[in-house]
């Protein structure tokens, strides 16, 4: 099809389409792969329209939220109409009373956040891309913080959802009430689909009241063990941490330089691949090289929430804890230093934080249970090590979740690849015990290599029959998911 | 396969002692909570494994018998009201717990663990499962996750959904496979979360992987009494609305009052309107702050008195009598009808208006004791099942209340699920393609749609009753809505 037969067809649908220039269709590549178009409705309406014309005439469309996971998943089997969803940014709805919001997908959580927050509450979701990532691309990829240790995910404060379908309806799930089972929770499947099955267009939320006070502790450890044991004596505890971050000696003191404590003044690292949450300090480094094994202590962070007074006791506790367990350091963080901490954990590993000199290439997560993280970092440490790789580290303990980033002192090249792919299956191997493993951020041709997303563990025709059905002409996104999904 | 093949079949699968097939004996399945609905199964089975499940649905599915799983049949949506010629899948044996993982804070359990048994054998070690339905002295964990359940406590801590990180099911055609597992986060579509609360459709939890929560330091639990509903009602949402989260918010009226008091003599006031339970918990650092900006609200809005839980033995007599307020409502005539419905948690003022009115209206007592902190109302409406015009009216005055709360910007059930009950009220909150959606779903893991059909959907009804079914006043209502 003539793309001037598509132009003039999306001119009809969507108010102030023009088609895009070459550079603008380029930089909206996924994957490598250029689409042919780049609209952005503005209201559900006209979503509809453009993906009802597109699944007619047959042509595919990618949903784009801030574009900061575009590398997410496969390369699409094609990409023509690159739909943006940028200018449905709106909150539509606010009831702090209920404690609810209604927001279209397109509004960047930074823009949420700031916009709940003038009524004193807040989304409790903190992915990495905080600025620049919107909802419905934070819910697409289930992209969660370090706020999941008290608030979950996505999937725990989400109740209902509107959705474009592949062939253009506008379908609904869930409602606007905080408790509600009424009908199959469709909006289970949506988040984490990665706009395989609908485009997310609007969204019912469930909020917290921005908490009385916060606060940080870091107690630096004589070893991961002993952090790991920490983190499940605190678990164990009357304690009810916020967030409980395991990090490794390198990045946290990367972390520790962002915020202020130990900033050093290297250069950032640049990484063409990503264009965004690049800014601020986020690649400063203190200098320090690959795994340094001196570095001081193997910190555990933990973080609480509410009001004052639990707050204080709280965090007396865990000092006790982890001097109990063996800190050598515990350092307590309030007031600006606690927020730029908090805000440069969320940062990771988007941010990239890797030490100066150092070019990241690939970032991965893992989920696995709490007692399997120690033997999981070990083992992406030996295989490191045994690569010349840098390999950085944060897990949200409690909910086993572990992002990597491994970098090297160039960015990655073909001839890396064995190596890379070795350790990622080596990784995935043990994540798929209970868990799983899913490549985020890597070159193409890697991904292509050992699979970004890994098993469905026997789910398969479930899964592709759901796509199949939702989407039988695969307009949606088309190969981008888990097994060609 | 008749009927007699097909007995002999299940029990050649399971073993004689596992099959009932006597009309005597399966009087007590033809029904849930839902007493209103009743349909006698063929036969009813009692697997002891997933695999023994899994042969039995192998069997049926073969046969295009259907089927339906039960747990222990407290539903109240009629979600276990027996198929036409199906047969009833009971978990009731599948009741071990498989193991408790303290240090990874979870357990398996196999679907047939009654809820409470799983709360008392962790909580030595100072560990709860949170979802705590009022009948969870009785209710399956696999009915809680069919259900999507939620319970007084779930208000802070989220339902059965928040607590489950992965169920062990049997596919409709007998295959079995895991969603989601011991650790979160699986990759792909989230079958799990797709799986809670869909009502036993999609296929037959048979085991599952819960999270276990730490109890919490310190509790502070009060009895607020007032004189008027509507101050009750503002009290409610004046502390969601101060951003303070308690674990439990509950309001019991006059008439549940009455009901309670005559069962269990805790001392509730008797010419109170209305009562709330308030259960702050935490750190004992802190919770008496927020325990005076309770009172606080409390005050505001006219409580006539706060009393205080003084020990554990109280609170757990007080929650007892709460959990136990159905059964006693069950004191004050033959039957009682009990509703489930969610409005904003700001206009619990407005649906309790609409409650009162429809019970003039309509010439019944009803009663209400719910979760008031989520907005999820649960009027009790006494009646004599002997009596078809009361019964009649029951049902019409139930339906209105929800039409209402769906008015209010509410749902048509908060935790009891549509089941039979609600089949008809789907469309007050769905249009056409969004159910279209959920039916695409059942047909993609049930095709031949043999797993519980004849519930959620307003075109499936035709599975139920059109044989020998009892069936009486449920959803007649078609000019309602
Ligand atoms: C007095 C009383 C108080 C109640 N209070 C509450 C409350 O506070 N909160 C609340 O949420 N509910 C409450 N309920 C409703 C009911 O107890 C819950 O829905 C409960 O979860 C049902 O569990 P069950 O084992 O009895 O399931 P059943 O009634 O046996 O079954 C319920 C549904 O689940 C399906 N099912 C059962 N087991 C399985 C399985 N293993 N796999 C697949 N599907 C299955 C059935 O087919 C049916 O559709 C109350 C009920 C009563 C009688």
């Amino acid at each position: 099809m003539p793309d001037e037969a598509l132009h003039s067809r999306l001119g009809s649908l969507v108010e102030g389409y023009a088609p895009a220039s070459r550079e603008t269709l380029a930089a909206h590549a996924v994957d490598g792969v250029v689409p042919a178009a780049v609209v952005a409705p503005d209201s559900v309406e006209s979503l509809s329209a453009t993906v009802k014309m597109a699944s007619e005439q047959g042509y595919t469309v990618i949903p784009r939220g801030g574009g900061t996971k575009m590398d997410f998943g496969h390369p699409p089997s094609r990409a023509d109409i690159v739909v943006s969803l940028a200018r449905m940014n709106r909150i539509v709805s606010h009831e702090p009373a209920d404690q609810t919001a209604t927001a279209e997908a397109g509004i960047t959580m930074a823009g949420l956040q700031a916009g709940l927050g003038e009524r004193g509450q807040y989304l409790p979701l903190d992915p990495p891309h905080g600025d620049a990532g919107t909802l419905g691309g934070v819910l697409a990829t289930n992209a969660s913080g370090v706020l999941r240790t008290s608030f979950g995910t996505a999937r725990d404060m989400v109740i209902g959802v509107r959705v474009v379908q592949a062939d253009g309806t506008i379908v609904k799930s869930g409602g606007r009430v905080v408790k509600n089972v009424a009908g199959y929770d469709l909006n289970k499947l949506y988040i984490g689909s990665l706009g395989t099955l609908g485009i997310l267009a609007e969204v019912n939320l469930k909020l917290q009241p921005l908490p009385a006070a916060g606060r940080m502790i870091i107690g630096s450890m004589p070893g991961i063990s002993a952090a790991a044991e920490c983190a499940f004596r605190v678990l164990d505890s009357e304690i009810m941490p916020s967030f409980l971050e395991l990090a490794d000696p390198v990045t946290h003191s990367l972390l520790a330089g962002e915020h202020g404590a130990d900033r050093g003044n290297g250069a950032g690292s640049g990484d063409a691949q990503d264009g965004d949450a690049q800014g601020g300090g986020a690649q400063r480094g203190d200098g320090r090289r690959g795994n340094d094994r001196t570095a001081p202590g193997f910190p555990l962070i933990a973080g609480m929430f509410g009001p004052e007074e639990t707050v204080d006791w709280q965090i007396g506790e865990c000092e006790r804890l982890l001097r109990e367990t063996g800190a050598t350091g515990v350092t307590r963080l309030e007031g600006d230093a606690y927020r730029q901490a908090l805000e440069s954990m969320r940062a990771f590993p988007a941010g990239r934080l890797v030490p100066r000199g150092m070019q990241s290439g690939v970032t991965c997560r893992a989920s696995v249970t709490p007692d399997e993280v120690e033997a999981l970092y070990r083992l992406a440490e030996e295989r490191c090590g045994r690569l010349s790789v840098g390999c950085g580290m944060l897990s949200h303990f409690a909910s086993g979740h572990v992002a990597f980033v491994f970098y090297g002192e160039r960015p990655f090249q073909e001839a890396d690849y064995d190596g890379l792919a070795g350790l990622v299956e080596a990784l995935r191997t043990a994540s798929e015990q209970h868990g799983a493993f899913v490549v985020e951020h890597a070159p193409a041709a890697l991904k292509e290599r050992v699979g970004a997303w890994g098993s469905s563990r026997g789910n398969r025709h479930l899964m592709e029959m759901l796509k199949y059905r939702f989407d039988p002409k695969g307009t949606l996104n088309p190969g981008r998911f888990v097994d060609g999904i | 396969m008749d009927k007699e093949q097909l007995v002999d079949r299940l029990v050649a699968a399971l073993g004689r002692e596992n099959v009932i097939d006597a009309p005597d004996q399966l009087i007590v399945y033809e029904c849930d909570g839902l007493t209103i609905d009743r349909n006698a199964p063929h036969a009813v089975v009692y697997p002891t494994t997933a695999e023994e499940v899994a042969a039995v649905v192998r069997i049926l599915h073969e046969a295009g018998i259907p089927f339906v799983a039960r747990g222990a049949g407290t539903g109240l949506s009629g979600g276990s009201l027996p198929p036409d010629g199906g047969v009833m899948i009971a978990l009731t044996k599948m009741n071990r717990i498989v193991e408790v993982d303290f240090r990874n804070q979870r357990a398996l359990v196999e679907a047939g663990v009654v809820n409470l048994h799983l709360s008392k054998e962790v909580g030595r070690q100072g560990y709860h499962f949170v979802p705590d339905p009022s009948s969870q002295y009785a209710c399956t964990i696999g009915g809680n996750i069919a259900e999507n359940s939620g319970g007084p406590h779930t208000l802070k801590y989220g339902v059965t959904t928040n607590h489950t990180l992965g169920v062990e099911v049997v596919l409709p055609d007998g295959q079995v496979t895991w969603f989601g597992g011991k650790a979160d986060d699986a990759v792909g579509y989230d079958l799990r979360g797709l799986l809670i609360g869909s009502e036993g459709m999609l296929g037959i939890v048979t085991r599952a992987w819960v999270k276990l929560t730490r109890l919490p330091q310190a509790w502070r639990t009060f009895l607020v009494v007032f004189d008027r509903v509507e101050d009750a009602s503002r009290a409610v949402a004046g502390v969601v609305a101060r951003g303070i989260v308690p674990s439990a918010l509950e309001m019991i009226d006059k008439v549940a009052i009455g009901a309670i008091e005559a069962a269990y003599h805790f001392g509730f006031p008797l010419d109170a309107e209305a009562v709330l339970i308030i259960e702050l918990e935490g750190h004992e650092a802190g919770l008496d702050t927020q325990a005076e900006a309770v009172a606080a609200v409390c005050g505001e809005n006219q409580a006539r008195d706060i009393r205080t839980a003084e020990d554990k033995k109280e609170r757990a007599l007080l929650w007892t009598s709460r959990k136990r307020a159905f059964g006693a409502m069950g004191r004050l005539s033959p039957s009682y009808y009990v509703q489930d419905g969610v409005v904003p948690r700001t206009k619990i003022p407005d649906i309790m208006g609409v409650i009162q009115t429809t019970a003039e209206k309509y010439g019944l007592l009803i009663g209400n004791v719910f979760h008031a902190g989520d907005g999820n109302i649960h009027p009790c409406i006494a009646y004599d099942d002997r009596d078809a015009e009361q019964a009649r009216k029951t049902v019409e005055a139930s339906n209105e209340i929800l039409r209402a709360c769906v008015d209010l910007g509410g749902s048509i059930t908060g935790e009891h699920g549509i089941g039979y009950e609600k089949v008809d009220l789907m469309p007050l909150i769905f249009d056409e393609p969004d159910i279209q959606a959920m039916e695409t779903v059942k047909e993609v893991f049930d095709e031949r749609n043999l797993s519980n059909p004849g519930k959620m959907f307003p075109t499936n009804r035709s599975c139920i009753g059109c044989g020998t079914a009892e069936l009486k006043y449920t959803n007649r209502q078609a000019a309602l809505l």
